[in-house]
């Protein structure tokens, strides 16, 4: 549970009366671009993918160069399998390494070869368990600006007794990706069903909007780095910093062998 | 070391073998006239015998020895009109006195912190400062209300954690490092409304004392300095009632006699009401929301016979905010105080007291039929014995011992709903910390006083729990421990040492060394004080934290005590810093102490301090120029980094103008470094996502952060017994935004950017207060 943002938010609306925004310059300093790998194996083969992208600093543009020409093996170490991924374009257009033939499957230990500029990084992810998703709860808010309602989401699922089990939520309203970053663990209500609401974060959800979740079983260090970037992306209090990689040699990003299900539902008035 | 301890060996023996003439001791407790309070820091002397002086202690306390004799007894002190009246002595003599308070006049050229005795040149203490509650009330602060934490913050060496909050730190200490101690209670969160008000109602208060990390021996287990405040003891004499209504608080004080001249009572009650106006909404979802504090002072005393006192004082608050029924926090403190002074010789003085501490927060969050809080709590029962003993006019001797037992609930979840429960099982940690102490204060000669100590604390663990031992982040082991039975002992001694040489009569140099140690730990990875930041006591991995501090100053008297300046220098030493790891999990994690690392900490700086002392304006201004970091393991690759409450510069200007009998005008102007943070220096994509790449660990700054307030105070002559008075104040005159916030994201009107947007609170806060007093 997100306690600690939900009472800056109080906070912020304790104080809206007195407070004000405003875009500042800042300066920061320039960095060396470092090299970005996300890696993905997943049930569903159409999202097994790597992308390889590099940092820029942050007075420029949100254009991150695409790192062409890289040797990508993905290995399903637990049947001594391997693919050497060629590079595509995806749907949105952009560079992705895609295997030929690679469909994850439950407890399989995955591991990941990257070669770029002479460097090598490598990375391993085992695919936990699945929990079965089912469905959406949702609850409405009173808003605190206005009389209109939104909504935040309970995914239904129950959790497995005895196992720690890692997820991470993406939330889809009207098909637009919310870039709120979600993870739970079961530090608390281990084997009981979830009653823990995730947030969005730039996109509200309101009545008749269509609300499509994506669940991913996460393994842990894939749990801890997205966590740290849900830290970051609260940006309240807490001391940011980059989030642990599981992948070698310095390189940002993750590697995560995941199983992901997708529920959806439009907001009627019942949700109320 | 053994050079020092040589010293203070062969000045204890002088001390003891100086005086051979057969002495007679006059004793008693100074007391107010007018409201039978005690007089702390009077100087009582006798004609013709410029040597023999004593100073009245914190409960109004003297001892003078004198040889048989005929004697002319003085007592001054600054705000009453001085007292002589002659004596006979021929044996020990218990005198209680009362004083005659001052005419206003008097009062108006009182110092503005209160330069008595403590704080004079010739005192050995270093970094230590009396508050003068007349003189906080006319320091402007935000929402009208005097206070005691936000004028702290305007002395050289204290720094302040920021708008929205009551937090401070002291020369390179961490919020959780100030001892604040409410009539010896340690209050363990002094703030209300995330730090928008302190827990100290003025009305109340009757003393505050100040140390920055050299206090004497008596006082201990926080590293960087010690708020002593003291609630008044209630008006023996007549019955009183103040108070004041401001825009969005408002207080009340009831205190007088319960027995004339034998015991009082003192109620004080203060209560915000913000959410009021939120009733005042036609919108269900903004009346339906609860904003609000209050706090209750209570004390009385009874006094058993001339030389025994009884007082019971305790202390009660609550903060409470709720969002609909969905979502709320509430949080407070409870203290409550039993003391017997006792005047077992007319040489000692006995303090016993038994002390409780309470503080706790939950979180409430409601869902459907679900309902969950997030809570911790730590408790305390403190018993202290202190004795006090003027082993002659030139020596005071202070010994005692002091034994506090904590029951320590980290924070957890608990709830649950019909059919399931939520709750995390963890432990409470329970701890037993003691202390034994003895320090005296010496006069050595007319140039040199001296104050020297010996703390020796221990802490030790005890069950039941179970208690993990982590090695680089990895659980390598667990410790069991039966109910009562005990864990392991840390043992510390604790030198402290000060001393003052009088260069001439106006000139005075000084120098102190002190090490302080602390048991209990403050977890908090955020610049500001935050209710559910919490406490941790010591384990088989949190080791108590041990700072040494040596500091350096000259003090001057200027035109003839019209201006006093003083400039202190400081280094510090700290060890068995703690520190949360990136991306530490602080509220769900099984063991809070996974998520810790350790390093150490320096802190070095110079003060200045410049304050104008009497006529129409009056005022002080203050100056640090400090450093502070920290190295911790895995933390900036192990290298020293920049502590968040590193702040370079730091200026407060007060002044206070007296315009005529009516009005008073006073303002302040504060200017300090912004905090050190981190801030990313690139970005890079995630999930077709910016998020943000940082070098390293606190490596920027908030910006500069500045501002002037200003207030007028309009008073009315007293009429019939009646005072009242307005206060009217502007909070941030010139509307400077200072940053409370800086956040990093992705431009809303322009994706392909990134953009930095700061949050800033209070731009012109005006406030009306009225007091009143009959």
């Amino acid at each position: 549970m997100n306690a600690r943002s939900k009472i800056i938010w109080l906070l912020i609306f304790i104080i809206t009366a007195f407070s004000c925004k405003k875009v500042i310059d800042i300066h920061l300093d320039n960095t060396e671009p470092k090299l970005v790998i996300e890696g993905v194996v997943s049930n569903n083969s159409e999202q097994t993918f790597v992308r390889i992208t590099k940092s820029v600093n942050f007075s420029e543009d949100n254009k991150f160069p695409e790192v062409k020409n890289a040797f990508v093996v993905l290995k399903d170490s637990s049947r001594s399998f391997s693919d050497t991924l060629y590079e595509t374009t995806n749907s949105d257009g952009l560079l992705i390494y895609k295997p030929h033939r690679f469909r994850g499957v439950i407890g399989h230990i995955y591991q990941l070869f990257v070669r770029v500029d002479g460097q090598q990084y490598h990375a391993q992810s085992q695919m936990p368990d699945s929990v079965t998703f089912k469905g959406l709860k949702l609850y409405a808010n009173e808003n605190v600006s206005d009389t209109s309602l939104t909504f935040t989401v309970v995914p239904q699922f129950t959790d497995q007794k005895g196992i720690a089990n890692y997820y991470r939520f993406i939330q889809y309203i009207n098909h637009k990706k919310d870039d709120g970053i979600n993870v739970l663990n079961d530090n608390v209500g281990d084997g009981l069903p979830n009653e823990r609401p995730i947030f969005t974060n730039t996109i509200d959800i309101k009545l008749g909007d269509t609300v499509a979740v994506k669940m991913l079983n996460i393994d842990k260090n894939v749990y801890q780095y997205f966590y740290e970037l849900e830290q970051n992306q609260n940006q309240m209090g807490v001391t940011p910093s980059n989030p642990v990689s599981n992948i070698s040699n310095g390189a940002l990003g993750y590697f995560s062998a995941q199983y992901e299900q997708t529920t959806a539902a439009i907001i009627s008035e019942n949700d109320k | 070391m053994q050079k020092t301890a040589l010293l203070i060996f062969f000045l204890a023996a002088f001390n003891i073998v100086t005086f051979s003439q057969k002495l007679f001791s006059i004793n008693g407790k100074l007391r107010d006239g007018e409201s039978g309070e005690t007089i702390i820091a009077a100087t009582i002397s006798v004609s013709g015998r410029k040597t023999a002086s004593a100073i009245s202690n914190d409960y109004g306390f003297y001892s003078l020895s004198l040889p048989a004799g005929k004697y002319t007894l003085k007592v001054s002190c600054i705000g009453y009109k001085p007292f002589n009246q002659p004596i006979f002595l021929s044996k020990d003599t218990l005198i209680n006195l009362s004083l005659e308070q001052a005419t206003d006049k008097g009062i108006l050229n009182t110092v503005i912190v209160n330069a008595t005795k403590k704080n004079d040149i010739g005192n050995p203490e270093t970094g230590f400062t009396h508050l003068d509650l007349k003189e906080i009330a006319t320091v402007p602060v935000i929402f009208g209300e005097a206070d005691i934490l936000k004028t702290l913050q305007l002395l050289p060496g204290v720094k302040s954690a920021g708008d929205g909050s009551a937090g401070f730190f002291v020369r390179g200490g961490t919020a959780g490092q100030n001892l604040i101690l409410l009539d010896e209670a340690p209050v363990y969160n002094a703030t209300h409304l995330f730090g928008f008000f302190s827990v100290f109602n003025s009305d109340a208060i009757k003393d505050v004392t100040f140390m920055k990390g050299n206090s004497p021996a008596q006082y201990g287990g926080r590293l960087a300095s010690v708020v002593d405040v003291k609630m008044k003891d209630g008006n023996d004499q007549k019955t009183e009632v103040s108070g004041g209504i401001g825009l969005i608080s408002s207080r009340v004080s009831v205190d007088g006699p319960i027995q004339k001249n034998k015991s009082s009572f003192l109620v004080t009650a203060r209560r915000t009401y913000a959410d009021l106006f939120l009733k005042l909404s036609n919108n269900k979802d903004i009346n339906g929301n609860q904003l609000y504090f209050y706090d209750i002072n209570l004390k009385a005393n009874y006094q058993l016979n001339n030389k025994s006192q009884l007082f019971a004082s305790g202390y009660f608050g609550k903060d409470k905010l709720g969002l609909g029924n969905q979502f709320g926090i509430d949080w407070g403190n409870q203290t409550g105080t039993l003391r017997w002074n006792y005047i077992a010789s007319p040489k000692l003085f006995s303090n016993t007291s038994l002390i409780y501490s309470n503080y706790k927060y939950n979180i409430l969050l409601t869902n459907d039929k679900t309902v969950f809080h997030i809570q911790s709590s730590i408790k305390d029962i403190n018993l202290k014995q202190d004795f006090e003993w003027h082993s002659n006019n030139k020596s005071i001797w202070h010994f005692g011992v002091n034994t506090i037992y904590h029951g320590i609930a980290p924070t957890r979840f608990i709830g649950g709903n019909d059919s399931d429960n939520y709750t995390q099982e963890k432990e409470t940690r329970f701890g037993w910390e003691n202390a034994l102490y003895t320090n005296n204060t010496t006069q050595i000669n007319s140039l040199i006083n001296i104050d020297y100590g010996l703390r020796v604390s221990a802490y030790s663990l005890l069950g039941q729990g179970n208690y993990n031992i982590y090695q680089n982040g990895q659980e390598t082991g667990m410790v069991s421990l039966s109910q009562g039975q005990m864990g392991k002992t840390y043992f510390n001694i604790e030198p402290r040492f000060s001393s003052s040489f009088l260069l001439n009569k106006n000139n005075s140099l000084k120098f102190a060394y002190a090490r302080n140690t602390q048991n209990l730990h403050l977890l908090s990875n955020s610049a500001s004080t935050n209710p559910t930041d919490q406490w941790i006591g010591d384990s088989y991995n949190i080791k108590p934290e041990i700072a040494d501090q040596i500091s350096i100053g000259i003090y001057k008297d200027l035109q003839n005590h019209h201006y006093e300046l003083s400039v202190e220098t400081y280094y510090k030493w700290m060890q068995n810093q703690i520190d949360y790891k990136d991306g530490a999990n602080l509220s769900t994690s099984t063991d809070v102490e996974s998520q810790l690392l350790f390093g150490k900490g320096r802190a070095f700086g110079i003060e200045f301090y410049l304050k104008k002392k009497q006529g129409r304006l009056t005022g002080w201004l203050s100056y640090t120029l400090s450093r502070t970091e920290r190295k911790i393991n895995g933390i900036n690759n192990n290298q020293w980094y920049d502590a968040t409450q590193d702040q370079t510069h730091n200026l407060a200007l007060v002044g206070i103008y007296k315009l005529s009998n009516n009005w008073s005008l006073s303002s302040n102007f504060v200017f300090y470094t912004g905090n050190a943070v981190s801030f990313p220096s690139g970005k890079y994509s995630i999930d077709n996502e910016t998020v943000f790449y940082y070098t390293q660990r606190n490596g920027y700054r908030m910006p500069d952060y500045h501002r002037l307030d200003l207030s007028a105070t309009y008073t009315r002559k007293k009429r019939k017994g009646f005072e009242s008075s307005w206060v009217f104040s502007l909070f941030n005159v010139y509307g400077r935004e200072n940053a409370y916030a800086i956040k990093f994201q992705d431009d809303p009107n322009d994706p392909s950017k990134t953009q930095v947007v700061q949050t800033s609170l209070f731009r012109w806060v005006p406030s009306i207060t009225y007091n009143f007093k009959f």
